[in-house]
């Protein structure tokens, strides 16, 4: 009985044995690694999605406290440093925007205020220009109605600013830089307005 | 004599069994990262200004 018992263990156990020398042999990568402790090969699959993101690398301009000079109409401010016919504090960088995603964005910037909410008076300015001069050249390529460098647009409506936006980083960057009038009769004391740039994966 | 031959067959089969446990749990797949991070992305900027009334004698 006891012989018995014996040949079916020693035949169970050697089906096991086959069975996982089998499975070893299958495996001889996976066994050399385990035994050498180094992995002869492997493979790492990563598909990167798309990512959209952008972000104001300079996000405050602030001309400070300041008045038009006596006996001028108006004062002219603009962010590349010029104040004429005020006292207002420099200001030699517009906003600068960065694509810091991997995919080329298309652009929309909008301001809260008008000149007339913003600076009120006579005649008031507040316009803005689009540019990737200063910046990376190359970066913006804007829509049929926006020229970028040379125009200045009135701050009265979202505006178009680039078709494409590219993301590679060498030409990622474009500023936008404002222009003040601000009439002798204007609105006075701490004025402020929120720029607002939407964008979307194009 | 019949006796220690299955011990060991049987010591050999619970030996390779467990290696072959820490091989299938070694064993590397393939991983894959897919992040997606799309859609309509706004960010805010500020630019303001305060304005003293003027000196006398302005217009």
């Amino acid at each position: 009985m006891n012989e018995k018992i014996l040949n079916i263990l020693g035949i169970i156990a050697i089906i096991v044995i086959v069975i996982n020398l089998g499975i070893l042999l299958l495996k001889a990568d996976e066994v050399k690694a385990v035994l050498t402790g180094k992995v002869s090969q492997g493979e790492v699959n990563i598909t990167v999605g798309e990512y959209t993101s952008l972000n104001f690398t300079t996000w405050q301009i602030n001309f400070g406290t300041g008045s038009v000079d006596a006996g001028e109409t108006n004062a002219s401010l603009m962010t590349d440093g010029t104040i004429d016919r005020g006292n207002w504090t420099a200001v030699e960088d517009g906003l600068r925007i960065e694509n810091t995603g991997n995919i080329n964005l298309s652009i929309l910037i909008k301001a809260d205020e008008t000149a007339s909410s913003f600076l009120g008076g006579t005649n008031p300015k507040y316009a803005w220009n689009f540019s990737d001069d200063d910046a990376d050249d190359g970066s913006c390529i804007p829509p049929e109605s926006t020229d970028l460098s040379t125009e200045w647009y009135d701050v009265n409506a979202t505006m178009g600013v680039c078709d494409y936006f590219q993301p590679n980083d060498a030409i990622d960057e474009m500023d936008i830089d404002f222009w003040l009038i601000v009439p002798s009769d204007s609105l006075t004391e701490a004025r402020g307005d929120q720029i607002t740039a939407t964008v979307n994966a194009v | 004599m019949q006796k220690k031959v299955v011990v060991v067959l049987l010591l050999i089969a619970i030996v390779l069994s467990i290696f072959s446990i820490s091989v299938a749990i070694s064993d590397s797949g393939t991983e894959e990262v897919n992040e997606v991070v799309g859609g309509e992305t706004q960010q805010s900027a500020e630019i303001g200004i305060t304005i003293a009334p003027p000196a006398t004698g302005s217009e």
